[in-house]
């Protein structure tokens, strides 16, 4: 079965930032959370992967299809909400997915009507007289309406309220009870991704510091408290080491390596903790520590 | 790309329907007049002021047709054909005036004048498309270059037309030459020649743009 999407050494270069050679893939079924600070490639990945932006070099294909622009039988595949929408300003909501309508074969009307009852749109509304956090419901009901197997989110919640947040997750989750699709889901609100998502890859700087899966990174990363006489200690696995006096606090990336050698040391009164997929991300995108070091490790 | 077209239509129709009225207006005062140069001189200044404030109106719209499922080089044509469909319908409808209820021979050069603004008008709207496509993520070391020539060449292109349309030599005006139904009917010929070059053109440098984000 080919992968949702799979990147071979993208490259984008702009003239104040270069984004990759990225390599990633994503297996139908799965979710991945991609996560960043702002300005570290996350959009222009995601307008490479939808054709809005041309790579430099490297190869993309979705479903086993080449991305190109003049065959895209591919775009049947993809729903893709972006950092930006864009409507017909002066048509009502619902005019503007009639006319999104008639370029996809599977679109369902019904599904559309019933989503954006869900999500409180008011479709008769003009596009251009929507709130942020409307347009954003219009442009999601847009990408998922045609079904496709792949979606693309792009920071997809911004501008929405709780309530509309809450509700488009379930709506995600609903989707992918199938199993055959696939999300790619960019954000830096990571309670949100770390509900939803399988994986996560985080991205730095236009590279990708490490690709793991979630729960494997929830298991292996913890927090360790201990006492130790010392004050030269390097540990292994080790992002994060603070102490005061003898007091020692660190965030491990395995913690049983970490754990190991703590007992060899005969250190003893060691305490752990799990942390939130939020922490982690700020240890790791903090780069407290060489992480690209890490994604051979995990 | 004909459902695109459609929509855009749709949606800009007060805008079509508007421009089209206007260039039929004018194109009647012109059957019969022995100079029609300033009717001709205003209905390409309207146009070039009307493109100039609906193009990168529409151009926001690109973003949006990226996304569907159209091939590049389609959207690309459609892009283009949308601002020449109410050009072309407007000369087809002069011509089957010229056809239908007056002398054809007596209104040639009136015409014939009508095909040397089209293919100014042509190229006017195929310039602010290269520019476009050039300037926004498009070949970054040449950018300030096709900026550059651009403007001087729509320039160029305006003050060569008004040279033509307007222009006397020897106290002749040049239309009464270069029109002349003895001469070669240079414009039309010009016409045929030059809407799939730059049509061609528009679509080459479309589907070859770095970014379709603007």
């Amino acid at each position: 079965m080919p992968h949702a999407f799979e990147f071979k050494n993208l490259v984008k270069t702009y003239p104040d930032f270069k984004l990759g050679p990225l390599n990633l893939d994503l297996t139908p079924g799965l979710v991945l959370g991609f996560v960043g600070p702002n300005g570290s490639g996350k959009s222009t990945t995601m307008h490479c992967l939808v054709g809005l932006v041309r790579a430099d070099s490297g190869s993309m294909e979705i479903f086993g299809r080449e991305n190109d622009l003049n065959k895209p039988a591919w775009k049947f595949d993809i729903g893709y909400v972006g950092d930006i929408h864009v409507f017909y300003e002066n048509w009502s909501g619902e005019k503007n997915l009639q006319f999104l309508a008639q370029f996809y074969p599977s679109w369902s009307h019904e599904f559309a009507a019933k989503l954006a009852k869900r999500l409180d749109l008011p479709l008769q509304k003009k596009a251009k007289e929507l709130s942020t956090g409307n347009r954003a419901k219009l442009a999601i009901i847009a990408a998922l309406a045609h079904a496709p197997k792949l979606l693309i989110l792009d920071e997809p919640t911004a501008g929405l309220d709780p309530v509309a947040r809450a509700e488009f997750q379930d709506v995600l989750f609903e989707l992918m009870a199938d199993g055959e699709r696939a999300i790619f889901y960019s954000t830096h609100i990571l309670p949100e991704i770390s509900r939803l998502a399988d994986e996560l890859a985080f991205l730095q700087s236009g590279q990708i510091v490490l690709r793991t899966a979630k729960d494997e990174l929830t298991e292996k990363w913890r927090k360790i408290t201990f006492r130790f006489s010392r004050n030269d200690l390097q540990f292994e696995s080790v992002v994060s080491q603070q102490h005061e006096g003898n007091d020692y606090q660190v965030i491990s990336s395995d913690f049983e390596v970490t754990m190991r050698q703590l007992h060899e040391l005969g250190v003893e009164n060691v305490q752990h903790s799990r942390l939130s997929v939020d922490e982690i991300a700020v240890q790791i995108l903090k780069g407290e520590k060489n992480v690209a070091a890490l994604e051979s490790r995990a | 790309m004909w459902r695109l077209l459609k929509a855009e239509l749709r949606y800009r129709k007060l805008f079509f329907i508007g421009w089209l009225f206007l260039v039929m207006l004018l194109m009647l005062m012109v059957v019969g007049r022995s100079d029609p140069g300033k009717y001709h001189s205003l209905a390409v200044m309207i146009f070039g002021v009307w493109i100039s404030l609906n193009f990168f109106w529409d151009e926001k719209r690109i973003r949006l047709y990226t996304l569907l499922p159209i091939p590049a080089a389609k959207l690309g044509l459609a892009r283009v054909l949308k601002w020449h469909l109410v050009h072309f319908s407007a000369i087809l409808f002069f011509s089957s005036q010229l056809l239908l209820k007056h002398d054809m021979a007596q209104n040639l050069e009136s015409w014939r004048l009508l095909t040397l603004s089209s293919v100014t008008l042509i190229l006017f709207v195929s310039l602010p498309f290269f520019y476009h496509d050039i300037t926004h993520g498009g070949i970054k070391s040449y950018r300030d270059l096709t900026r550059a020539l651009i403007i001087v060449c729509e320039i160029l292109v305006f003050v060569l037309w008004f040279f033509l349309a307007h222009g006397h030599v020897d106290g002749h005006r040049i239309t009464a030459w270069l029109l002349s139904p003895k001469e070669l009917p240079i414009f039309p010929i010009l016409n045929v020649l030059f809407v799939p070059v730059l049509f061609h053109a528009s679509v080459i440098i479309f589907t070859r743009r770095q970014s379709y984000l603007k």
